[in-house]
């Protein structure tokens, strides 16, 4: 039992009203109290950063009882603002600005990375402002480091779709990070990775996806999957899909059946693939 | 009612204990099951004590396989809601008599708390909630009291523990939590029963125990909602004070 967890209950009911109140009855010194500015235990106990209507909630309140002490306490010496961007809105933002450090905002892509996580398009929009005005370029940045802020927000029901279409637009590899998510996180099912990878497609209409040799490999028990990504390939891409490399799978399975394949698949590769499949038994031969 | 919404938050219940669970299981296969498989999945997820107590059950009950070491934390809760739902099934045919139950509250409009007596009554309680209140029987420390409707069936079970002077755990259906159309009867069992009870069990019906000193002062503000327990005070988390 304590205080700060009546007002974390009160905060994640979205009674905001009744956390006025147990804060308009509670001493605000004692409660935050905390040795070091960068111990931000007693914020995150109250539910701080728990929501943007939370944040905002408090620093507002914070400003209204005249307790700059405690924001300068807590925000203005911090070099820990990232969690800040993710929840902030602009009026608050622009006030912390006036007494934080520039760099501290955009420290290791942090900030940006949880703006895109908590859908947050004003501070996205921002720090990317910031950061390009410090030289850093998006398009290199904006890497695999992002998959999970990038596939967070590319989820969220409620995604503010200008968020994702600004960041294709500064780094045109964000779909690419989001397909490879899709492969490479073993968070979906079988037939969820269709499902997934159309949304990506139908969002960003990539011209081409990197690496589908590599997914086509990895779909080849999956029917739906497969003919899916040979749909979607461009004239050159399908012709990689009969290459020798791309039908890695089959010739694995006869090798020493080691690999799953669908019968479909099987058959349209057989069928199309006659050629690399000669050239390799030529090679096996000799 | 739609307001007394519970507020499980995770916080409440993140502090993981094994030890919560070996007491509850009843075999050397399920306390293993628990210190292996079980603290293996809480090392990854959240941690969800009504489901665990639930499958707990399940895995104490005959109908489990004996051998469990295989069995994963998913399977196990798939595997214990269908055993909820033929064990209510099976609890519908199991007839009590007015000897297996005395009636300790009536609230006069069909719901009442009895008392379990017979183990007929202790069967059918286990049956239809699908927990294993029916182990119980016997059990000359534990009192288990039951919210019955109109129809006589039941939609919380609530373990008492005099000797400790203890309201021990109040549970839904498959050691879930309790609709909130019940929880005011749950309220009026506690008043009439005035015995403590854990501050997990009260918050699990959206209160969250205050302190003495804050209580003192916003008790007198129009709309805030308040529990009073023996010596604790709980606020109504979703009450909204006036202007």
């Amino acid at each position: 039992m304590s205080n700060h967890e009546v007002i974390k209950s009160a905060i994640e009911a979205k009674n905001l009203k009744l956390a006025k109140v147990l804060l308009d009855n509670l001493n605000l010194d004692e409660l935050l109290k905390s040795q070091y500015s960068w111990q931000r235990g007693p914020l995150k106990d109250i539910g701080f950063f728990s929501s943007r209507e939370a944040f905002n909630f408090f620093i507002n309140y914070l400003y209204k009882q005249k307790k700059h002490d405690l924001i300068k306490k807590f925000f203005a010496r911090s070099e820990y603002l990232d969690e800040v961007c993710g929840v902030t809105n602009k009026q608050n933002f622009l006030k912390l600005r006036k007494i934080t450090h520039k760099n501290w905002w955009i420290k290791d892509f942090g900030g940006l990375k949880n703006a895109i996580e908590h859908n947050n398009f004003f501070m996205v929009k921002t720090m990317i402002e910031m950061l390009e005005s410090s030289g850093l370029s998006l398009h290199i940045s904006i890497n695999e480091k992002f998959k999970h802020c990038l596939r967070t927000n590319f989820q969220d029901k409620d995604r503010d779709s200008r968020i994702l279409r600004l960041i294709y637009k500064k780094a045109s590899n964000t779909p690419q990070i989001l397909i490879s998510d899709i492969f490479d996180s073993n968070k979906y099912q079988r037939s969820q990775i269709k499902e997934r990878l159309k949304e990506v497609v139908r969002f960003f209409h990539p011209k081409t996806i990197n690496n589908i040799k590599y997914y086509a490999k990895q779909s080849l028990a999956n029917r739906e999957l497969f003919f899916y990504l040979y749909k979607i390939s461009d004239k050159s891409q399908k012709k990689d899909f009969f290459s020798q490399n791309c039908s890695n799978g089959l010739f694995r399975l006869f090798d020493n059946g080691y690999q799953e394949i669908d019968s479909q698949v099987l058959h349209f590769l057989l069928k199309k693939n006659l050629a690399a499949v000669r050239v390799r038994n030529n090679q096996n031969n000799n | 009612m739609k307001e007394l919404n519970q507020i499980i938050t995770q916080e409440q219940i993140k502090n993981f204990n094994s030890k919560n669970y070996l007491e509850q299981a009843l075999s050397v296969e399920v306390k293993q099951w628990v210190e292996s498989n079980l603290t293996n999945y809480l090392s990854k997820n959240a941690e969800n004590r009504d489901e665990i107590e639930h499958i707990i059950d399940y895995l104490n009950s005959p109908e489990a396989p004996s051998r469990l070491q295989k069995m994963s934390y998913p399977q196990a809760k798939n595997n214990a809601e269908k055993w909820l739902k033929a064990q209510i099934k099976q609890g519908k045919t199991i007839e009590e008599t007015a000897q297996d139950f005395e009636i300790f509250l009536d609230f006069q409009d069909g719901f009442k708390f009895i008392k379990l007596i017979g183990e007929k009554a202790y069967q059918k309680e286990g049956f239809l909630m699908g927990h294993c209140v029916a182990s119980y029987y016997g059990n000359e420390k534990a009192e288990i009291y039951s919210l019955r409707d109109g129809n006589n069936n039941p939609h919380a079970t609530i373990d008492v523990r005099r000797h400790r002077n203890y309201i021990e755990q109040v549970k839904g259906k498959g050691n879930g939590s309790i609709h909130p159309l019940y929880v005011n009867y749950i309220l009026a069992f506690f008043n009439k029963i005035d015995l403590e009870v854990s501050s997990y069990e009260i918050e699990r019906f959206g209160y969250k125990q205050v302190e003495n000193e804050l209580y003192q002062k916003i008790n007198q503000i129009e709309g805030l909602k308040f529990l009073l327990v023996k010596d604790s005070q709980y606020l109504y988390i979703n009450s909204v004070p006036k202007n």
